[in-house]
Order: structure tokens, then sequence, then C-alpha cells
């Protein structure tokens, strides 16, 4: 059982009298993000190929991704600010910044488009995957990972194929074989 | 013969934390029974997982609640991980510690104020949640969110913390505790505090048994049941008692909340001490199949989680029985007998998260 | 420590004794769980006592009513009618029964089917 005390609060209630305030006084002041803060998504959009992993993997779908008009769309207000594009970016050029999405009255969404290079149009993604034919095993697992769907492997007739039309070049079948068996070239 | 009267609580009230609707059957201004009603905030989200990737989900489970978030990633990730049989790295399981009990330090912090303010002390509401604000500093500079975290995968965590991160968690431990002496005092030896508090809302051990009451409810009512004991994650190198009161009242609840705050920073320092160095995920491949029950201590009591897959990438099912489910029966039970006033402050003793009950 | 974790078939007409023999060993009722197959339902009865768990599963077609377990369990009632409301599952004598009103949503039993 415990000892009954009156008045066991009043020393802090007065010294709180003379305490400064314990918030801060935002928006007036400037606030201090520590560095992980995952605030909004931004993009490289030079690196971006338009795979479309980051608008499969977004558990509330606020990624849109054109591939023939090269854009990439984020509506700033559907995004939960959960990271998994990043994560899931085999490019590496999706990141968390810290400051969040102002308040509006109207859902906004953010458009960015990929530069137009004249020398590099039509070049774009045009590494295509190339087999080795000593090391691969016919496990299936690049097939299963393309997300345009663009390889056949069959592991009973022992045939890969890479249909150029479909295949962007993303690489992940490369960074997916497990006997590395994959490299990229030209052409 | 006295008049019965029925008032209606909620879920519109301003000193209700939750959106939970009762039907109060008054005589006079004593409560002979009372009528529970949920159903305000549902929206589905078992059955989303149906249409999301099973490693997506991870980040739909931890938005069922924003003071549970952390634990209901860890337990929804742990059932895969024990169906797909991985074994998570053991630096990815301390961390994961870490962040849970962080958790329930902020979780009962929350608490706290909650019931100053139910009291009608509110400068004790605001002083707990000014000591609250320190730990959401910490969880924003580790984790990246001060409320929702997003930290665990399946197959072990997305972020590490480095050495300075953990110095700064000790640090601001170390300032909370020296700065909670006086809030304990006052929760626990102020006069009016434990006039409202003793007495009111008794629930007997053999009564809290078996109307299935888990956590804190039932820890004190005396019986010692805390699920970390079965040693999930880094609980089995830990040493963690149940902590149980025999008073079996308001202010036995709020007496054992005050100590698992205060076990919560012997078992971080702890954790931090022994963390050892390593990966902190290994890579998942392939889909699911089978089905497990997971248990572990929420702040709020003991959660279940049930997964059961059928080898695609989508789940068959996901269900999670949250420790209000099961006290929302031992709360009616103890509402009889008590004074209309005092019902804000029994509904608030069983800690009530009602987003998490309908999910 | 470790804690018992099995699952136990079990069928309709043993159900009811099954639970009885429960409540004598003084397990408590931790959940209720329901799951839509293909053509029934299957309901997981939890129980718990100490550190052990014990689960009773129980499968069922669409039209089979089982008996409430309210009258053993008090607690019960708020899982049983969550799977009566949201499942559509049979479920006779549930005290307090709530007709379907307990989370008030527009579409009737909306977990029935699958996507």
């Amino acid at each position: 059982m415990e000892r009954t005390r009156f008045f066991t609060f009043t020393r802090r209630i007065i010294g709180n009298l003379f305490r400064k305030p314990a918030t801060v006084g935002y928006p007036y002041e400037p606030v201090e993000y520590p560095e992980r803060m995952r605030g909004h998504v931004e993009i490289n959009i030079e690196d971006c190929i338009t795979c479309g992993l980051c608008a499969r993997s977004c558990p509330s779908q606020a990624i849109r991704v054109d591939r023939k008009a090269g854009t990439w769309t984020i509506s700033r207000f559907d995004c939960v600010q959960c990271g998994s594009c990043v994560l899931a970016c085999p490019k590496k050029c999706l990141f968390m910044k810290k400051g969040y999405t102002e308040p509006d009255v109207t859902k906004k969404s953010d458009t960015y488009t990929k530069p137009h290079d004249e020398e590099k149009d039509g070049k774009r993604g045009e590494e295509k995957p190339v087999m080795n034919v000593e090391k691969c095993m016919y496990c299936t697992l690049c097939a299963k990972k393309c997300p345009q769907g663009a390889l056949e492997v069959n592991r009973k007739e022992l045939t890969w194929k890479v249909d150029k039309e479909k295949c962007i070049g993303c690489a992940v079948c490369a960074l997916a074989c497990p006997k590395k068996a994959i490299h990229m070239e030209k052409g | 013969m006295a008049k019965r009267s029925i008032v209606p609580f909620g879920p519109q009230h301003p000193v209700l934390p939750e959106p939970v609707h009762l039907d109060l059957v008054l005589e006079d201004e004593t409560v002979v029974g009372a009528i529970p009603s949920i159903g305000y905030i549902h929206r589905g989200l078992e059955k989303l997982v149906e249409k999301r990737d099973f490693k997506q989900y991870p980040y739909v489970a931890e938005r069922i609640c924003g003071i549970c978030s952390c634990g209901h990633g860890l337990g929804y990730c742990m059932a895969v991980e024990e169906i797909m049989n991985i074994q998570v790295p053991d630096r990815a399981n301390y961390l994961r510690t870490i962040w849970v009990e962080m958790s329930r330090i902020h979780s009962h912090l929350l608490w706290l104020g909650l019931l100053a303010d139910a009291m009608g002390f509110e400068s004790l509401f605001m002083e707990s949640w000014r000591l609250r604000e320190k730990i959401l500093d910490m969880f924003d500079e580790t984790t990246g969110g001060r409320i929702i975290h997003s930290v665990n995968q399946v197959g072990g965590v997305q972020k590490d913390m480095d050495s300075t991160m953990l110095n700064d968690i000790l640090s601001a431990i170390k300032d909370i505790e020296s700065q909670l002496k006086p809030i304990i005092n006052t929760f626990l030896q102020d006069y009016t505090v434990q006039s409202r508090l003793k007495g009111a809302g008794v629930l007997s051990r053999e009564d809290a048994i078996s109307l299935g009451a888990v956590g804190p409810m039932l820890r004190a009512s005396g019986e010692p049941y805390d699920v970390r004991m079965l040693g999930y994650g880094a609980y089995k190198d830990l040493s963690v008692e149940p902590i149980i009161s025999t008073d079996c009242d308001s202010y036995a609840r709020c007496e054992v909340r005050l100590k698992e705050l205060l076990q919560s920073f012997e078992l971080i320092r702890e954790a931090i001490g022994k963390i050892p160095d390593g990966p902190i995920s290994v890579p998942v491949k392939g889909n699911p199949a089978g089905e497990y029950f997971v248990r572990i201590e929420q702040p709020r009591g003991e959660a279940i989680y049930y997964v059961k897959a059928n080898g695609t990438k989508y789940l068959d099912r996901f269900r999670l029985r949250t420790p209000t489910t099961s006290n929302i029966p031992p709360m009616v039970e103890m509402l009889k007998g008590c004074q209309l006033a005092d019902v804000p402050i029994l509904i608030l003793t069983i800690d009530p998260c009602v987003s998490c009950t309908e999910r | 420590m470790d804690g018992k974790n099995e699952i136990r078939k079990i069928s309709l007409a043993g159900f009811f004794p099954a639970v009885v023999a429960m409540k004598a060993e003084d397990w408590r009722l931790v959940q209720i769980c329901a799951v839509t197959v293909d053509d029934g339902y299957e309901m997981s009865y939890s129980f718990s006592k100490g550190y052990d768990m014990v689960t009773l599963r129980l499968e069922v077609d669409e039209n089979e009513e089982i008996a409430s377990i309210t009258h053993i369990y008090p607690c019960a009632f708020l899982q049983e009618n969550e799977a009566e409301e949201l499942f559509g599952v049979k479920i006779g004598h549930i005290e307090p029964d709530y007709h379907d009103k307990l989370y008030r949503i527009d579409e009737e039993t909306p977990f029935k089917k699958k996507e």
C-alpha cells in the first residue's frame, strides 16, 4: 500500500510557470527533421528506365508509369510514405527525403518527364540480356522475375529466349540469376 | 422501486478517447448493465490480404492501429517467417525487440496521460505527453516515422541502427527516467488520484480468467501471464518477469502499467548491451504454404496473429485477434454496480484501442 | 520456455462436448476465426491454459448451423457475431445477438467470396 500525500504536483506546476514552453512554434519557427525521416518520395528521372516495378509494389497504388510517354507520376496525397518503391527500384533512382507534403485544398500529383535526349532516344533500354550457355541451369527464375514477361525458358527442351520487343532493359533478370549467367549487352 | 433509464454513452464524448458506444442501464445513479456496440471505424483490412503481395502486406498490417503499429508488423512477419521456415538473424531479433519495447513505453505514457485527463488532472496529462515526445523523436531518428515505423519486413528488418543511434536511445531513456519521478509519485500517492481509483472497478481473479481478460487487466487481478515469457524475438536472452498485483481494482492496473514502464527501460538497456553484430535480414525465396498462429505481447495484452497461405503470392486469410476484443466482456461485467461518473475511468482502464478491434 | 501450439480436428457432432470438456479443465477461450474454403467454412476455436494453446478445427458446409458457445463462455459473443456478419456462418442462439448490426456495413457478408 502506498502512503497518501497531498499537493504532490505543486512544485512542478510552479516551476512550469517559469520554464519555456516544451513545444516548437511551428510553422513560424523552423523545425529540424532527422536524416532518416520518410517525408516524401523523390526521383532522379534521368536514371529511370520506366520498368514499372515501383508502381507494382506500391500498396496504395499511388504511382503511375507511362512507358511510351516516358513519365513517372506520383499522387502525393495517396502516398503513405512507406518506402516500398525505394526498395523495389532496380536502378536505385528513388529516395525518401525529409519534409512532408504541404496541406492543400485539392489532391495534387507530381509528374516527372524523362529528358528528351536526341542521341539516347531509342537507345534507352537498349541493353538486352545475353545468356551464357555454359552457366545456365534453366531454373526459370529470370522468366519469373521479368516484369514484362519477355523471357521464355523451357526446362525440358533446354531453350532460353528473350523477346526483344517486350524487353525494356531493366536488368532484373541479371540480378535474379543464381549462377550469374546473364549479362546486359547493347544490340 | 427505483426507476430504470437508458443513457447512451459515446461514441462522441469529451472524455472518451475511442469510438465505442455503450447503452448504460441506470437505476438512479448506479449502472446496472451495459450493452457495448462497436463498428464505427470498420475498414475491412483483413480482406485486403487477398489483393496485396505477401511482402507488401506488412505496410498495411502496421497501419491497422497507430499506437500498437510496431507490434502488428512484427506479428505478421513472424507468422509468415514461421510458415516459410526462415531463420531471422540475431541482430534483427534484437533490433525488433528494442523497437517493440520503445513502443511499449510510448503506449503506456499515452495511457497515463489519458487517465489523468479523464480524472480532470490536465497538467499531469500534459507532463506525461511531454515525456512521450522524447520517445517519438527517437523513433523519428531511427526508423523515419514517428508513429508508423515501416521497419519490419519478411526476413528481418529494413534499417540498421549504428552505435551512435543506440547511444542516443540510451541517453533519451536516461532523460525520461529522471523526469518520470514526480509523475510516478503523483499517480501512486496523491490523495485525489487514490480516491478516484481505489476500489473502482473490481474484477476478481476468477472472473478475469473466465471472462477472458488479457494483458495488464489480467495481471492486476493476480494471474502471472505474460506472453513475453515464451521467448520470441530476443526475449529468450533477456530477463522478463510478469508484473502482478493482487488488488484487482483500477489503482492496481495503473500500478502494473507504471512498473512495466520501468521494466521496459531495464530491458532496453540490457538488449543494447547484448546486441550482436551481423546481417539484418535474409533474402526470401518462394511463396508460403501452410498456416500458423503467433502470439505476442502488445502493450495492451496478448495479440494472436493467424496466417493461412496457399502457395501463391496472395495469402488466403490473415486474422488478428487484438487484446481489446478480449477485454470488452470483462469491462461490461466491471461496469455493473459503479456510479455513472466512474464510467469513463473504467472504460479507460482496459486501455481500449478500437481501431485494432475493428480493423 | 516453450508453449504448446497444436491444432486438433473435430467433427460437428463432437464439437459441443469438446468445448464443455475444455471448460471443465479450466481452459480460457482465446479466439474464434472463420475462413472461407471452397464449399463451406473452416472455423478455428482457440483455447489457452498457462502458456499452451490448443485450437479446435471445425469444417462446416454453408448451410449447417453451429451451436453458440456463449452459454459456456460468455465472452465469445463479439467474435461469433463478427463471424456471422462478415462471413455468413450460421450460429444459433448467440447471447446477445446483434442481428448483423455489429459493424453496420452496407454489403452483406463481404468476406464470403474470394477475390
